[in-house]
């Protein structure tokens, strides 16, 4: 007996996941649960006739919700038997799931924080086939979860030769990162975060200042204006806090490696992960930079799988590297896709009509607060949003152009934040081509491509040349014997 | 008879030795050679889906205008009130909805057509909005036939493809003869586990 056939034997048992993984399945169902039905539940938390039964009603739910968890740890066995990962699941309706080793495409590790005080670690077993992980195994000992690993990943027998990693964020790096993030977005975020907690206190506040001396009030009445300067810059540091911090719970410590087969990637703060997954898998490439991103020099890159693959509720990873630089987004694109998107592709870009049209649409929705109020404000405010919709709508059309190479797509678009996606022409699904009368009387029709991770529209191109697109589109994934996924 | 090929040591080979030229070739193609989607193949659809169309049209327009003579002529018998200008706007707007939705039929009607090629279908349709969405036969995930009551009592049907990437059909055919649908669905099939 060999000493892959010892750690086989292992798990010749059925085995059930640490007692702790009762809990996993607890928040997971109650998250569950909150989601499906909270606009019910916010209806009868504002019923006075309900609420008053708000304690019976929560044991009650919490009472189902641990037997819950605790029948469906109960019902969870996994063994290995006949070169199969066999699971057995299931409350009411019982299902045996039988994985053949040699199908297991990836095993990602996922440590959560309340799994470090326990040496735990959770699975998730992706097959070539699945859309979305096929098994989650919420809660293992570290050790026996890195046994079932090195047999899960046995089939493969990968050349396990250390690759120099494409990014490894420091400390300084994760700070410039977030320093790049969207601080409006993030302190709006947090503002509304603010104000929903804070509208319950208002009476407490009303019940203070009535409490406070007149001339205190009259101060406060005279001084708020000093505390719009103040009000703006707190607002400004919350985000650029939040941002900080959210840059630091996401990407502490990521490490990212490119392999001629997969990308890895790991990090995480609260939330630890390790994953590889298949470059096959991947169907779009999205570089996105902001202005601070640029000026910092680097932009954050989202690898999109098909779109049930990256929802992280059926079992899917969400990929994004943030912080990568020229250089490194070079070695991304070439260690993906073959093509060169500096050789001589062609090169196609919407009609002149298209900004003209944009602009036009916008102008007209900014008159109408003109017929509501006609005064001398709202008429500037019209004029220089008329400048603003121009001025954006002819940068957007400046930047905005896709490259067609022998076999990819890369699709240029955005302004201040620009974007770049790539693609396979062989992994498009299918072509949509959309023009309305007035399209068709200047020529012109819109290109809908549409991939396994959402669609790609160009809009305004000549007809003939968005037909000859078609056809190129058509002919590269009928005539492919490569499965796209 | 298999000819032999011989190495520089005069060892024969069965196969012959290939270079990497052999094994993967790329030639480039212009696009403008490639295969096209001719227009002038469409398949139209059938006349039974116009009856139906024009039937929903019809009994659209007249319960819509029912629903306004009635308050024009009360208002217009009434001896104190006459016919507010609101009603007036939304004759005026009901008439611009009718002229449009009946050149959709009008005009819409014979463009609609499917066009079925050895490795994809073309379903295009629209007067107003001209819509043309192809679908390879080796991206198609499932296929579906639908018929509700109304497409029933007039024998047609849905043909609903459904490819990777969104939740619903990703090409809707409707209007397609029962039998025909099936015949097109049964296809549809084979072409898509062949590839």
């Amino acid at each position: 007996m060999n000493e892959q056939d010892k750690v086989e034997g292992v798990f010749s048992l059925p085995q059930r996941q640490h007692v702790l993984g009762v809990f996993r399945y607890f928040t997971r169902n109650a998250w569950l649960l909150i989601r499906s039905f909270w606009p019910a539940l916010a209806g009868l938390a504002i019923s006075d006739s309900v609420r008053m039964y708000t304690g019976l009603v929560s044991v009650i739910v919490l009472i189902g919700l641990c037997a819950f968890a605790a029948l469906e740890h109960w019902r969870f066995t996994f063994k290995i038997d006949a070169g199969s990962l066999i699971i057995e699941r299931g409350i009411l309706e019982r299902e045996r799931l039988v994985i053949p080793l040699d199908r297991i495409q990836t095993v990602h590790t996922e440590e959560l924080f309340w799994h470090r005080f326990f040496s735990l670690v959770g699975l998730r077993i992706d097959t070539a086939g699945s859309s979305g992980a096929e098994v989650e195994l919420t809660a293992l000992k570290k050790d026996q979860a890195s046994l079932l690993i090195d047999v899960l990943s046995s089939a493969h027998h990968e050349p396990k030769a250390e690759v120099a990693p494409l990014i490894q964020l420091d400390w300084e790096k994760l700070f410039r990162i977030g320093l790049t993030q969207n601080h409006l977005r993030n302190a709006m975020i947090s503002f509304g975060a603010v104000v929903a907690v804070a509208e319950p206190l208002m009476e407490w506040v009303e019940q203070a200042l009535d409490s406070l001396p007149t001339v205190w009030i009259w101060a406060f009445k005279f001084a708020w204006i000093f505390a719009v300067p103040l009000f703006g810059l707190f607002f400004l540091f919350t985000g650029l806090l939040v941002s900080l911090l959210g840059a630091l719970l996401r990407y502490h410590r990521l490490t990212v490696r490119l392999t001629s087969s997969h990308l890895e990637m790991k990090g995480g703060f609260l939330k630890k992960f390790e994953f590889k997954l298949p470059l096959h898998k991947i169907q779009m490439l999205e570089g996105k930079s902001g202005i601070l991103q640029r000026l910092a020099g680097f932009q954050t890159v989202k690898i999109h799988q098909a779109r049930s693959q990256s929802n992280a509720d059926a079992g899917g990873v969400n990929v994004v590297i943030p912080g990568l630089s020229r250089e490194e987004m070079a070695t991304l694109n070439s260690g993906i896709y073959k093509e060169d998107c500096k050789s001589e592709a062609l090169r196609l870009r919407p009609h002149s009509i298209w900004w003209v049209r944009r602009a036009v649409l916008f102008i007209a929705w900014s008159t109408i607060p003109l017929f509501l109020w006609p005064n001398f404000l709202v008429v500037l405010f019209v004029f220089a949003w008329a400048a603003w919709s121009i001025y954006s709508s002819v940068m957007l059309h400046r930047q905005m152009c896709l490259i067609v190479m022998p076999s990819e797509l890369l699709f240029r678009s955005g302004w201040r934040v620009q974007l770049s996606r790539r693609i396979e022409l062989r992994k498009l699904q299918r072509v949509t081509l959309r023009a309305n009368w007035f399209m068709r009387k200047k020529g012109v029709s819109n290109v809908v491509l549409l991939t396994a991770a959402g669609p790609l529209t160009l809009p305004y191109v000549p007809s003939f040349q968005a037909k000859e697109l078609r056809d190129k589109a058509l002919f590269e994934i009928e005539s492919t014997q490569v499965p796209w996924m | 008879m298999q000819k032999n090929h011989f190495s520089k040591k005069g060892k024969a080979y069965l196969v012959p030795k290939l270079t990497m030229a052999d094994l993967f070739q790329n030639p480039s193609s212009r696009i403008d050679s490639l295969p096209q989607v001719d227009e002038s193949q469409f398949e139209p659809m059938p006349a039974r889906y116009k009856r139906l169309r024009w039937s929903v049209f019809m009994a659209v327009v007249i319960l819509g205008l029912a629903a306004l003579i009635f308050p024009a002529v009360w208002f217009a018998m009434s001896e104190e009130e006459s016919v507010p200008g609101v009603l007036w706007v939304v004759f005026a707007t009901m008439a611009v909805f009718i002229g449009i939705w009946a050149m959709e039929e009008l005009r819409g009607f014979p463009i609609r057509g499917v066009l079925v090629r050895d490795h994809d279908l073309t379903f295009r349709s629209g007067y107003w909005v001209r819509e043309m969405v192809t679908v390879p036969f080796n991206r198609i995930q499932h296929s579906e036939v639908s018929q509700g009551p109304l497409a029933r009592a007039f024998g047609v049907c849905t043909l609903k493809l459904y490819t990777a990437g969104s939740s619903g059909a990703n090409l809707r055919v409707p209007g397609l003869d029962f039998a025909r649908a099936q015949q097109l669905r049964a296809f549809l099939d084979e072409r898509a586990g062949q590839s």
